[in-house]
């Protein structure tokens, strides 16, 4: 489908609207689900979608839309005024980004993952339930899921400028079910990725199967004090819900952050240091331009444990008389932009995760968590429940072990608390992270 | 599957990145919808051209979505956000294979090529799947709109602009106040469905709420609090309720939670209110009593009807259409949902089923067959999930605490749940200490976990004061679908539950 811009642009100009910005975004995706012995659903979804923010001086709409033609994006475009007209003025407001960056040229569109063929796709889930299957007699394949996604995104504005970024996505989800002496245990592996030569599903099936059968042998402890060890996954999935949202530059200006005044201040040890970083090749946030089609780019958020910078998008950036710093993210092509990290990677340290276990006197490991985003970014406090977990006993796994909440003081983690940060990165979405050891944690249990 | 992330109250500072293809739309991030009105005879074409092109059975499902929402934040009004979308689902089934394809272009070449993709989807997982059978359903023609007075999209912008934004402003008239967020949102849901067998079902559904959240305190020690009401009605919701009253209670809340403490970690009994009981029934047993999740094997309810699996306090009942929850006649397959009793006096009598479901357990269909939108297929979704009421006072269920925690949801954010493996997790509001049955001094917000098995059995006193909510901002999310659930409770006593704090 090919909407005349022109013709909406013209039509902008005609009703006196001072500035007006357009998304456009094309998405094509395939979904096959397995259930236990069997492929059961396959779903093919194609959507077009428009987006606008305009513009009246300081008064403000946005609207977004399903559309067929371009008729149908000036019906919108009509909708939007009127409601834009009676808008009470934003004071902050300045004007839409004036440069957008060329077409994008990170490495996240894969040609062979766009046009996937619903059969390989097929395959995939297929033999990922006949690897579980065949893992061992106690366990069996629960669910497992593909979705494998295609986009093209143009933005553009009244400056007459305009940029697009094309990207693909996979997703993919094996779940495992084991049964021991009437003890039942179930385990969810999942990640994400830009192409599919990426997804290694063998591996992670027999993963799934293995840590299922570990869950059903898994036991609650008593509440403790004891050293941590998270996965790096699950590391990123705390900084996701902590650290994340405390530096956007929307949470900054609007009292929302620990973080607020703390640029240039030691916010945590020496050994922390957090990047965001949108061009590491076939990552989840890689991107060249952001979803204002502003330029990024690579950036220290914490350097040996100062924090250096928050993260803008142009909004943001304007309030304050600086540039935007590329991350503009929109939830939807028509939502309103906000400020969100591209990758956000907790920079590698040089243990191995064995290193970290045999130097672990009382701990636990942690390889899956539930209610992780439950954590408050406002007040800094952690919270998430060990769903699987192992004991370590003077540098050694004993048992696998669940139902466990870890409270904390992220900041005091921070700054006081990580002993050990390992390598090899692993990422839950946007945020990666590499094992770390927090040592001096409450683990509330029976 | 089965992993579930429910994020129904206060959805808010929640943003979990599962991208455009997984993702989760909860919150102020709005969904959707039409100015034209829908082509109703496109539905028949469809029927009989995929019925043409070698389909056995095929249902329809057009949607209209709509969604405004306002947000004032710090005296600004930051966004004012419409969407309006629009699109068709078409499942087939080919020699008893299933193919799902949808479109958000309704013109006809692209819909015709959606049931081409649905037939060729088919045909070639027949290698590798299974057949799918659906429970046989009546045909039904019906046309529903959910009560309201004021059609909250025909109401004059400015007006609501104004509410809002003088709303917000009324927070920072409280002591410690820093920062406030207020958002308004309306809802317009309009699903058509229709079927081979020769049902046209049409619903209509209007929801419209208010989010409010105050963050207080002094020297670097914040905390917030949120609280929020929607209900199934039109703007009259808006003009009706006392926000003032709430927003001056949750401002209040903030600013004395900033300066409260975390409990000390470990076992507790809790009383929870009314406005939280549902979140910890959603979680701890809402998921796993889901037909799907049983089928699978990858719920620990499996293969326990007719067991004791709560005391004789606990009945649960899954609800369509019920005062304060969401509007769910009918579900996604053409089945009417009728009142559905999960649990009795403590005893498993059913579980959420979907037409293909109900045949796999050999159960019959209870309507719970649920899509987020067209664009999927539906799964086993609660409805309006809740607890039934027995006769205690609240100052009965007190009384006998010696040493607890009361607690609230102002300020919770959701919960999750791992139905296999029986471990669930919510988060909670402002909560106070109770010693010798009365309400002592008020602790943080924290996380609340239990083993779906053992926590029901640990009620002993069920409240008389039922209260069910829904919420236009959150939702209930599974398999990366978010869909509208109801869930409630009265003030429920939990013996043992653990409780993470310091």
């Amino acid at each position: 489908m090919r909407i005349d811009l022109d013709k909406v642009f013209a039509r902008a100009e005609k009703l006196g609207v001072s500035e007006l910005e357009v998304v456009l975004q094309e998405n094509k995706q395939l979904d096959i689900s397995g259930v236990k012995d069997r492929v059961e659903s396959t779903r093919y979804v194609a959507e077009y979608y428009l987006g606008y923010r305009l513009l009246y001086g300081k008064k403000k709409a946005t609207y977004g839309a399903t559309i067929t033609s371009t008729e149908d994006a000036l019906r919108v475009l009509e909708e939007t005024v009127k409601i834009a007209r009676i808008s009470p003025e934003d004071p902050y407001w300045k004007n839409l980004p004036r440069r957008l960056g060329p077409q994008s040229d990170a490495m996240i569109y894969d040609e062979h993952t766009g046009k996937l063929d619903p059969s390989e796709a097929i395959e995939i889930v297929s033999s990922s339930i006949d690897i579980v299957k065949d893992y061992d007699l106690r366990v069996s394949p629960v669910t497992v899921k593909l979705q494998v996604g295609g986009s093209e995104t143009l933005f553009a504005n009244n400056y007459g400028e305009e940029t697009s970024r094309k990207e693909t996505i996979v997703f993919y989800m094996v779940a495992a079910t084991a049964k021991e002496n009437g003890r039942e245990g179930t385990f969810y592996e999942y990640r994400w990725y830009r192409r599919l030569s990426d997804l290694n599903y063998h591996e992670l099936s027999r993963r799934a199967a293995k840590n299922a059968l570990d869950s059903a042998r898994a036991k609650q402890l008593e509440t403790m004090k004891a050293s941590v060890v998270f996965e790096g996954k699950i590391w990123a999935s705390i900084l996701s819900s902590l650290l994340l949202p405390a530096i956007t530059a929307d949470s900054i200006q609007e009292k929302r952050s620990p973080l607020i005044g703390k640029i240039g201040s030691q916010i945590a040890s020496d050994e922390v240091s957090v990047v965001d970083d949108p061009y590491i090749p076939w990552y989840y946030g890689s991107k060249s331009i952001d979803d204002e089609g502003v330029r990024t780019l690579r950036k220290h958020v914490i350097r040996k444990g100062v924090l250096e910078t928050y993260l803008y998008d142009h909004y943001t950036a304007s309030r304050e008389g600086r540039e935007s710093t590329g991350n503009a993210y929109r939830m939807q092509p028509w939502s309103n932009p906000r400020p969100w990290a591209t990758n956000l990677v907790f920079v590698e340290g040089s243990a191995s995760m064995d290193e970290i276990i045999s130097d672990t006197r009382r701990g636990i490991l942690v390889s899956e968590t539930i209610g992780q985003w439950l954590s408050n970014p406002v007040s800094g406090q952690l919270n998430a429940t060990i769903s699987h977990g192992y004991l370590i006993e003077n540098g050694e796994i004993k048992h696998p072990v669940k139902g466990m909440i870890v409270s904390a003081q992220f900041y005091e983690v921070l700054a006081e608390k990580i002993r050990v940060i390992g390598k090899d990165l692993e990422c839950y979405a946007n945020t990666c992270s590499p094992p770390i050891r927090v040592d001096d944690v409450t683990l509330a249990g029976r | 599957m089965w992993r579930s992330i429910d994020n129904m109250l206060f959805p808010y500072l929640w943003i979990l990145l599962l991208d455009k293809f997984n993702y989760i739309y909860l919150t102020l991030f709005y969904p959707v919808i039409a100015f034209t009105t829908l082509d109703l005879g496109l539905i028949d074409r469809v029927l009989s051209e995929a019925e043409k092109r070698g389909a056995s059975y095929v249902d329809v499902r057009l949607q209209e979505y709509r969604f405004e929402a306002l947000s004032a934040d710090n005296r600004v009004l930051k966004t004012y956000t419409s969407s309006i979308r629009r699109g068709l689902g078409v499942r087939v089934l080919v020699d008893g294979y299933q193919g799902y394809a949808s479109t958000s272009n309704l013109s006809w070449s692209s819909i015709s090529q959606a049931i081409d993709r649905a037939i060729a989807l088919a045909k070639a997982s027949r290698e590798k799947s299974a057949k799918i059978e659906l429970a046989e359903t009546p045909s039904i023609k019906e046309k529903l709109v959910s009560p309201y007075k004021v059609d909250p999209f025909t109401v004059d912008p400015s007006e609501k602009a104004r509410l809002v934004l003088e709303l917000n402003k009324e927070a920072f008239s409280y002591e410690g106040v820093k920062s406030a967020i207020t958002n308004m949102g309306f809802l317009l849901d309009r699903r058509i469905y229709a079927s081979s067998n020769g049902s046209l079902i049409d619903v209509t559904v209007r929801l419209t709420g208010l989010v409010h959240m105050s963050v207080a305190g002094e020297n670097g020690r914040m905390e917030r609090i949120m609280d929020t009401r929607s209900r199934v009605a039109g703007y009259e919701f808006i003009k009706e309720t006392d926000w003032r009253d709430m927003i001056g209670t949750v401002s209040k809340l903030a600013y004395e939670a900033s300066k409260a403490q975390t409990p000390r970690a470990g076992p507790y009994t809790v009383v929870l209110a009314p406005d939280i009981v549902g979140l910890l029934l959603h979680e701890a047993f809402g998921h796993a009593s889901e037909g799907d999740g049983v089928d699978a094997g990858a719920s620990v309810l499996a293969g326990r009807l007719g067991e004791k699996v709560a005391s004789e306090h606990v009945t649960i009942i899954d609800e369509g259409v019920v005062e304060g929850g969401y509007y769910h006649p009918y579900d996604d397959e053409g089945v009417r949902k009728e009142k559905t009793i999960i649990v009795e006096n403590g005893v498993l009598k059913n579980y959420l089923t979907s037409r293909h479901i109900a045949v796999r357990l050999g159960l019959k269909p209870t309507g719970n067959g649920r899509a987020e939108d067209y664009r999927y297929l539906p799964l086993v979704r609660q409805t309006n999930y809740y607890l039934a009421p027995r006769d205690y006072k609240l100052e009965e269920i007190l009384e006998d605490v010696r040493e607890g925690i009361y607690i609230t949801a102002k300020g919770a954010a959701g919960g999750e749940v791992n139905p296999g493996t029986g471990t669930f997790t919510f988060g909670t509001g402002a909560s106070w200490m109770i010693r010798n049955g009365e309400l002592g001094e008020m602790v943080r917000g924290v996380s609340l976990s239990g083993m779906i098995l053992e926590v029901l059995k640990e009620v002993d006193a069920v409240g008389r004061d039922l209260e069910i909510r829904t919420s236009v901002f959150g939702g209930c999310g599974k398999n990366g679908q978010m869909v509208k659930v109801g869930f409630g409770g009265p003030h429920v006593r939990v013996k043992k539950i653990i409780v993470g704090g310091r």
